[in-house]
């Protein structure tokens, strides 16, 4: 019940301190096998999420940010690795996790009308995960109450509604209220405000960063937008391919990217009233998930690749200030070389 | 057209490839009649790009089906104004007319080219259908105009990839043959409805690139349908804001998204999350939604959620208040000159 009620404040009362990690996924595999090959969607991966932060996953179509958040929760078996949650080691598939850890991690998906069912009521369908928790009916009453109160409706207007004659805004946040009342340690958002209207997605955000700044909720936030990334995220952890690239705060990676994917995807975000500068990648289409690329598997749409990045898979090295980057050719140097040469690069980049 | 080579010291007066006149629209269903279009005037001219930006409910869809002529049809009772295609009324045609029209005079790209495109059907003969419709192609005359289409749309290998079904195809390189399909007949106007909506930045940014390059190269003219204020930037010559079926602001894109005049257009753009400049936690949000369309709109159908909103805004439909030659806004606080913002 600690998310919702918005008790105890993070120490800075902002944003992220450097807590230790709450969720800790250590290389992740999960591959899918299909009749042209096996794909390794998600392909060894590290991440930690620090208790009361939000840490978004951002790549594009077939990165893998999807499949991460379903093995984490279990819907999808990971074939190797460790995740666990508050210390808590968690089996791969959710019908071997006992159920106060499956209550623990609670997801709100893309597309919040066909989400919820659309023959309930608002109050049945956020009363649904307390009836199972053997919530006591009045008290159960209550808590509604407060939790749709908590995403910011309201209350007494939509009690009664049924999904369809309620918003895409309002339904997410139905969405947000519902996984909210399982009392979960880590809420998983993938895509949750992409299928809404700018202006109402506003709203959802801002929920969202309430939850986490004010309830001390940790978030997994997967998007492919990266304003809304920013907006929303303490960290970031960018894929291609199944791979890490890049990790790090996200004010600091957005604002210089170390890794060239990442300088390519922000090159491409448009934003109005700027025009877009060059394109930060080459002209090559998406590597195809059944045949990665030897080496870096971003090496062929890379404006830097060389010979190694062909030989040689790179390996996430720290770059100093909580940042890590899989490049042979960062465009921020490691830790140890001189910010010179990292100014240097960053012009002729 | 033929144009002189001296300066024209005369304007030539063009006949606009769309001019849509008081266009109102409204659908009627379980005795209910929906107000999805009202009073929407605008013109493109040839050679031009005019986005027309909006969210879900603003009728912009619709306008662009309307335009193209085809999808179902509003209730002819229901309908007035006109739609006119180089001086001929979709609105009057007959079916026959419209279709015989579709693929060569306008054409329509489409958001999801995975559910747009037939998936049992070669990619070849869907490229050329606009063509094959209308007269009769031998085989070989068929699939060498599809290579030269695929080729035209940047489709990599493209004497392999016409005999190749739209499921083998990336989302971009679908986009591509859609784009290939459409431009097919040699369209004077072409329609895009949210084009890139479904395909990640990286590869929106060149599909994009892709049509504003057609149209420079043969001089058609595009709508450009979208709820992304963020991609027309040095993409559209001029953007107009729908909402609830009205246009609120029309002007050069420039203006609408650095300087906008109407309360709406102002607010969209500050609750767009921005990955440029300072970093904001808290969003601007737009609370309420759209008023009710099953009756007509009295006053501004942006009043309910306008923070500036005064007593006539409820009641009187505002004015078209004219901020610069080509920029124009309806609204009351716009028209007011007490508001600072009229000119």
């Amino acid at each position: 019940m600690r998310t919702t009620s918005l008790p105890e404040k993070t120490p800075s009362g902002m944003g992220p301190v450097d807590g230790e990690a709450f969720v800790t996924i250590r290389g992740m595999e999960v591959q899918f096998r299909g009749p042209k090959g096996t794909v390794h969607a998600v392909d060894g991966i590290d991440l930690d999420i620090r208790k009361g932060s939000v840490l978004a996953l951002v790549g594009e179509s077939g990165s893998g940010k999807s499949t991460i958040a379903k093995a984490l929760v279990g819907l999808v078996a990971r074939s190797g690795g460790t995740v666990s949650v508050g210390g808590v080691e968690q089996a791969p598939e959710r019908r071997n996790r006992p159920r106060q850890s499956r209550a623990a991690l609670q997801m709100v998906f893309q597309n919040p009308v066909s989400s919820l069912n659309p023959y309930q009521k608002v109050a049945t369908i956020v009363a649904e995960p307390l009836r199972v928790a053997k919530v006591p009916a009045d008290s159960r009453v209550k808590r509604v109450r407060e939790l749709l109160g908590a995403v910011g409706l309201d209350v007494d207007s939509i009690l009664d509604k049924r999904p369809g004659e309620i918003s895409g805004g309002q339904a997410q946040r139905v969405s947000i209220a519902r996984a909210l009342a399982a009392a979960p340690e880590l809420l998983i958002a993938d895509e949750s405000v992409s299928a809404l209207d700018v202006s109402v997605q506003a709203t959802v955000l801002n929920v969202l960063r309430r939850l986490s700044v004010e309830g001390g909720l940790s978030m997994l936030f997967i998007s492919h937008d990266l304003g809304v990334v920013r907006t929303v995220s303490d960290d970031i952890a960018v894929l291609h391919l199944g791979q890490l690239c890049e990790v790090g705060p996200s004010e600091a990676v957005l604002a210089a990217p170390a890794h060239p994917y990442t300088a390519a995807l922000r090159a491409a975000v448009p934003e109005p009233g700027i025009p877009l500068g060059e394109a930060k990648h080459t002209d090559a289409e998406p590597p195809s998930p059944l045949s990665p690329p030897s080496g870096c598997s971003f090496r062929e749409r890379c404006l830097y690749a060389t010979a190694v990045c062909a030989e040689l898979r790179p390996a996430l090295t720290e770059l100093g200030g909580g940042r890590r980057v899989a490049c042979h050719h960062p465009l921020i140097p490691a830790a140890h070389d001189t910010a010179h040469e990292a100014h240097a690069k960053e012009n002729s980049a | 057209m033929s144009l002189a080579l001296t300066a024209p010291a005369i304007p030539v007066h063009a006949v606009p490839a769309v001019s849509v006149q008081e266009l109102s629209l409204g659908f009627e269903s379980n005795g209910k009649m929906t107000h999805v279009l009202e009073g929407v005037s605008f013109e493109l001219a040839q050679g031009e790009c005019l986005a027309i930006v909006g969210e879900s409910g603003s009728g912009k869809s619709v306008l662009g089906r309307t335009i193209l002529g085809v999808g179902s049809q509003p209730n002819s009772e229901h309908s007035q104004g006109a739609v006119l295609l180089s001086g001929d009324d979709q609105l009057t045609a007959s079916a026959q007319e419209r279709r015989s029209r579709a693929g060569t005079r306008v054409a329509m790209i489409y958001q999801d080219p995975m559910t747009s495109l037939n998936p049992t059907v070669r990619i070849w003969k869907q490229v050329i259908e606009s063509i094959s419709n209308r007269r009769r192609l031998s085989r070989r005359e068929g699939r060498a105009k599809a290579v030269e289409m695929l080729r035209a749309v940047g489709v990599p290998d493209p004497e392999r990839r016409i005999d190749a079904y739209p499921h083998e195809f990336s989302g971009g390189m679908m986009q591509r043959v859609g784009i290939a399909a459409a431009i097919a007949g040699n369209p004077d106007v072409l329609i895009a409805d949210e084009p890139t909506t479904a395909l990640d930045v990286t590869v929106q940014r060149k599909v994009l690139d892709l049509l504003d390059r057609i149209r420079r190269d043969s001089g058609m003219s595009m709508i450009l349908i979208t709820h992304d204020l963020g991609l027309l930037t040095g993409r559209a010559d001029r953007t107009m804001v729908l909402y609830a079926g009205r246009v609120l602001e029309i002007g050069p894109t420039e203006r609408i998204t650095t300087a906008p005049a109407h309360p709406y257009t102002q607010r969209l753009l500050a609750a767009i999350p921005n990955v440029s400049g300072t970093l904001r936690r808290e969003l601007p949000a737009l609370d309420g939604g759209l008023p009710p369309l099953d009756r007509p709109r009295t006053g501004c159908p942006f009043a309910s959620r306008c923070e500036i909103a005064m007593p006539q805004c409820h009641t009187e439909r505002p004015p078209a208040v004219q901020l610069a030659p080509d920029h124009i806004a309806h609204c009351w606080a716009a028209a007011d000159p007490a508001e600072g913002t009229a000119p």
